[in-house]
């Protein structure tokens, strides 16, 4: 049952009540390699996670096609669908379509407060970043990176430490080659973060620390093309920790909508 | 479209990708709505089915039956949907009889889609339902077999969970795709408001308005608005005889 004191926000459109609260939020980025919409399509069709509402706004641009994980199903799928895992607690937004930039602000800050008035826990937000924008370190290493405020939750970042993640590096400008060379010299406070092609991660990752939620961003470097892979990695590390599939990754099922991710297959008068 | 020999950069499936995220967003707008319907007499309080037509086929269809009934301009809509003032309406309102209006919504960038959508709502809000008719090109249809299997001009629909099955003239558009731009904003705003909708997407692999490409609008007009129209007003041309084969282009 929903919460009485909970605030309607108008960027949520239930279809049904329910109380998200305590609950972990999955955000996709629309971002290189669309690995956090990969990532989430998997989520949602291995998990079995309900529809429980959509996200309207101005800023998503629209699509419209018929329920991607029921085949036969008329059920329509929109751009923005929130889905809802009541065993696992996990709450799993599918983004579709890209975001105006011209209107990222106010739907992030519209996200934001839908966010804090349904008394999420914390949230992560899955992203790819540009393969071809990595520096010299992440290149000789796993493909793969976190980004947490660590001074507002020294606990989730431990949480991550303690898996063996490697977090963002800093960089002093960009592009750049190399991380901050001067390790002596490197302190949080100096250089910058940049996600290279990953969508508005990083500014949501910035209002979540202003609003004080805890959240995580994901990264997996990645270029475009096939990027199922990249996805199922993604997956993989979401997995390990927060523990949603005991089993890992044979659990996971891949939903009906990424037949054809390539196009037809070749008309049969070309040959 | 690439030409012979040109090399062609391969698009990112991230429309709209903000490759630096840092950057402050130099051109934020506000939600801020301008421009309305511009009536031609007294705006209808009630609409029992608002017809939308959308793409080039489509509004060629709109405007050929438009010739043969006793229809009358309802209103139009000038807005600079292209970032640009328009000196000539963008959105078009025409009253096919009583209680059944016919809208032309022009082809726009899928930016500004919602933004037209806005405009259009105080008319939506007195419609009973909306139904939308979109014409897409063949090559866009993803399926199993290959688009030289199926029809020169095919249907497929999607409607709303409000929406009266006896509209169902046309199998359902299968997974993965998927319709975008204005026929997709307002289908959607349907489905979250509550109003019963349905959009028809017709493909056909020609250009031109003929009794094939035609065949798929000529189906819904004659089925789900059946009487709406003479027989005489849904025939068109015969289409002239083409080559099948589509390894030249």
């Amino acid at each position: 049952m929903t919460d009485n004191s909970q605030e309607q926000s108008q960027i949520f459109f239930p279809l049904k009540e329910v109380n998200f609260k305590g609950c972990t939020l999955i955000i996709p980025s629309v971002s290189v390699g669309n690995v956090g919409q990969l990532c989430s399509d998997l989520l949602i069709h291995s998990l079995q996670c309900e529809k429980v509402g959509y996200l309207w706004h101005s800023a998503i641009l629209p699509v419209v096609g018929v329920d991607p994980f029921k085949v036969s199903s008329p059920d329509l799928a929109l751009p923005a669908e929130v889905f809802y895992s009541e065993s696992r607690k996990l709450v799993v937004l599918q983004l579709r379509s890209s975001i105006l930039k011209r209107l990222r602000k106010l739907f992030l800050n519209e996200l934001i407060k839908w966010i804090k008035s349904c008394g999420i826990s914390q949230v992560a937000v899955l992203t790819g970043s540009c393969n071809e924008e990595r520096i010299d370190a992440q290149i000789n290493s796993e493909p793969f990176r976190y980004l947490v405020t660590s001074e507002v939750y020294p606990e989730l970042a431990e949480t991550l430490r303690s898996k063996g993640w490697t977090a963002l590096e800093r960089r002093f400008q960009f592009p750049a080659l190399s991380k901050i060379d001067n390790q002596a010299e490197s302190t949080e406070s100096t250089g910058q973060i940049v996600i290279p092609g990953g969508g508005f991660a990083k500014r949501l990752l910035a209002l979540c620390s202003a609003n004080n939620l805890p959240c995580a961003v994901l990264i997996k470097f990645c270029s475009e093309g096939d990027n199922i892979p990249d996805a199922l990695f993604m997956t993989s590390k979401l997995n390990d920790w927060l523990k949603m599939m005991d089993s890992g990754l044979k659990s996971f099922v891949f939903p009906p909508s990424w037949s054809h991710l390539f196009g037809n297959p070749p008309p049969k008068q070309l040959y | 479209m690439a030409l012979f020999g040109e090399v062609v950069e391969p698009v990112s499936r991230s429309l709209y990708v903000d490759e630096s995220s840092d950057e402050e967003d130099a051109q934020e707008e506000s939600l801020a709505k301008t421009g309305t319907i511009q009536w031609v007499d007294e705006a209808s309080s009630s609409i029992d089915t608002l017809l939308i037509f959308h793409g080039r086929l489509a509004a060629d269809f709109l405007l050929k039956i438009l010739h043969g009934t006793k229809s009358t301009k309802a209103g139009h809509l000038k807005e600079r949907l292209f970032g640009k003032p328009s000196k000539e309406p963008n959105i078009l309102l025409y009253k096919l009889s009583n209680n059944i209006y016919g809208c032309l919504c022009p082809s726009i960038d899928i930016a500004s889609s919602n933004g037209a959508l806005d405009k259009l709502i105080p008319v939506f809000n007195s419609c009973k339902q909306l139904v939308i008719i979109a014409t897409v090109p063949a090559p866009f249809y993803k399926g199993n077999d290959p688009t030289l299997d199926l029809p020169p001009a095919f249907m497929r629909m999607l409607y709303t969970s409000t929406c009266d099955s006896h509209h169902a003239v046309a199998p359902l558009l299968e997974p993965p795709n998927m319709v975008s731009g204005i026929p997709a904003s307002i289908l959607n705003w349907c489905e979250i408001f509550k109003k019963p909708g349905c959009l028809f997407v017709c493909y056909s692999d020609s250009h031109h308005l003929d009794s094939i490409s035609a065949e798929p609008m000529v189906t819904i007009c004659s089925n789900v608005f059946e009487g709406l129209f003479e027989p005489q007003v849904l025939t068109f041309q015969s289409a002239a005889h083409e080559p099948t084969s589509n390894l030249y282009m």
